[in-house]
């Protein structure tokens, strides 16, 4: 579990007139959970993941890894352990060029034996359906293969959290898929927590939970639904709804009375069905 | 206009890791045209675009602009045409946006006035305030490093502007008032656009012609209707369709007779008249 509890932060020393690009942050996230975090550019969701695993320390206020503080050096590798980040240009987090060395060094970083390291970095690539580029250059992979490789260094260590923030930014839709594929996977046979940051609208709506950040503050924390029922709100924070979301919210404006917040097509399609049976 | 003939293009050719990156391409942009190009990582884009004004010379076959071949061309044809790279803030070096933004049009061996006026229109056109000027570029949000790497391009008035990717990694608002800019520029400087992305959705709102590429080859070409008539082979090759067309499709799986539409705008027209047709009065 991490708890963030009254979490302010700012690059700079805090006076009066300081903006804050997190203002008293609580938010407590479960084992098991998958949670995405939207907020427009700027409104510190990056900042915020960034806190997950200790990479920055509150200003003011804690975050708790399993009840180890992150401000706490002794908890560093604890917390690094327990909680593995994954950022938007792979290409920035490969170390070796070889896939499998790239994907070991964070187990040779802590010590792990040779014999078992091998075996560690090939059930990983494995469980992630990557095996076959084991000897390959990072360079020669697609941004999709890349990511996943990515997300091999970080799984590799048998984190808790998996954090990963715009990681499908750069991804073609195909490639998105793969990666949110892999996620879910992870999440629901290996009950690994994912914290996914992302733009995308219809990818934050396959979460459990979203989290909206707005100016530094946790403005919505809720079901997809709930989240997306809110559209002038979100407009209002420089984020919009699934494109279907909006139609059955303009059908509603025509008159019709869609349930709000919609964000599925096959739910879509079933709810107009439902009006065109009878004239 | 700008013609693709028989353009093939083939990195490392002889070597062990040689690919194709794009096997025979027939293709021709009018002047004037606002024109989406689809496809996967991988299949060919960014190659294609940076034959466009010489970057990349055709392995074999040939590329002319306005009936000259772009390959023997001088440097003149990166005036014609601009190209916004994916991810252009990475390449933002100036130590102020002023700077950044003129540093084409100071190129062009322009005078200091006319640099100037090239500097606020471009400012302009991207809708950031001109008291940003002489703040350094890697002070700004990654949204306002976007619209400046853009502004650069725009300065040097490019006949042909084209932007691969210009929207990736931008918030939902940072997506629409970028693209919304590109189209009034467009239509207001009649301006030939080619937009390269990943969205369908994306896509289908501006532009008059789409063109998909797929493995090096051009996989279909024509207007939205037409490409969207083809919805399941667009769903085949792994490329999103906007969601609305989805659900558009599924009524029709259903015994509904409804067109294929591509944007809110079309689905709530089709969604009125299919009730209309059933005998609905209102």
């Amino acid at each position: 579990m991490i708890e963030l509890k009254d979490v302010c932060f700012s690059y700079e020393t805090v006076t009066e007139n300081v903006k804050l690009i997190l203002n008293n942050i609580n938010l407590k996230i479960d084992c098991g959970e998958f949670v995405t975090i939207i907020g427009a550019n700027g409104s510190g969701k990056s900042t915020l993941a960034k806190h997950l695993n200790g990479l920055l320390v509150p200003t003011s206020g804690d975050v708790l890894v399993f009840g180890a503080n992150t401000k706490c050096e002794e908890n560093s590798i604890f917390v690094k352990k327990n909680v593995g980040m994954v950022f938007q240009n792979p290409d920035n987090q490969f170390v070796f060029t070889v896939v499998e060395e790239d994907v070991a060094f964070a187990l040779e970083n802590i010590g792990v034996p040779q014999q078992e390291m091998r075996a560690r970095v090939k059930e990983t690539l494995s469980q992630l359906n990557i095996l076959e580029y084991k000897d390959a250059s990072t360079a020669e992979l697609s941004g999709g293969q890349k990511q996943l490789v990515a997300i091999a260094g970080v799984l590799v260590i048998n984190p808790r959290f998996i954090v990963l923030d715009e990681s499908t930014a750069m991804l073609d839709p195909q490639s998105r898929k793969d990666v949110m594929n892999i996620l879910k996977k992870l999440n629901s046979e290996l009950g690994i927590t994912i914290v996914l940051i992302t733009h995308f609208m219809e990818e934050a709506a396959l979460a459990g939970r979203i989290i909206v950040i707005n100016e530094g503050k946790v403005e919505l924390d809720d079901n997809p639904r709930r989240i997306f029922e809110k559209l002038e709100l979100l407009e209002n924070m420089g984020l919009s709804a699934p494109q279907i979301t909006e139609f059955c919210d303009e059908l509603n404006l025509l008159g019709e009375n869609l349930p709000l917040g919609i964000v599925d097509e096959d739910e879509c399609a079933a709810e107009l069905t439902k009006i065109l049976k009878d004239p | 206009m700008i013609t693709f003939e028989n353009v093939t293009h083939v990195y490392n050719q002889g070597m062990p890791n040689q690919r194709v990156a794009l096997d025979d391409i027939n293709l021709r942009f009018e002047d004037g045209e606002f024109v989406g190009i689809i496809g996967h990582t991988g299949s060919g884009k960014s190659t294609l675009i940076q034959h466009m004004n010489g970057l990349l010379k055709p392995t074999t076959g040939r590329v002319l602009i306005d009936g000259q071949n772009v390959s023997t061309r001088g440097l003149d044809i990166n005036l014609n045409v601009g190209i916004v790279f994916q991810y252009p803030e990475d390449q933002i070096f100036e130590q102020t946006v002023f700077k950044e933004i003129a540093f084409g049009p100071q190129n062009m061996k322009l005078d200091s006035n006319e640099i100037k006026k090239r500097v606020t229109e471009a400012m302009d056109f991207v809708g950031l305030p001109e008291d940003m000027l002489e703040t350094s570029p890697f002070d700004l949000s990654g949204g306002q490093k976007r619209r400046i790497a853009i502004a650069s391009v725009i300065a040097m008035r490019p006949r042909v502007l084209v932007l691969d990717e210009p929207t990736s990694g931008l918030d939902s608002i940072g997506k629409k008032n970028i693209l919304q800019q590109i189209h009034d520029h467009h239509k207001k400087e009649k301006t030939t656009v080619v937009l390269v992305s990943h969205s369908m959705e994306e896509v289908t709102q501006h532009v008059d012609r789409v063109v998909v590429l797929e493995k090096a080859k051009v996989k279909m070409e024509g207007k939205i209707n037409e490409i969207f008539e083809r919805a399941n082979e667009l769903r085949e090759i792994g490329l999103d369709i906007p969601r609305i067309s989805v659900v558009f499709l599924k009524l029709k799986e259903l015994g509904y007779d409804v067109k294929n539409v591509y944007t809110l705008e079309q689905a709530k027209a089709e969604f009125l008249r299919l009730k209309k047709h059933l005998g609905f009065k209102k």
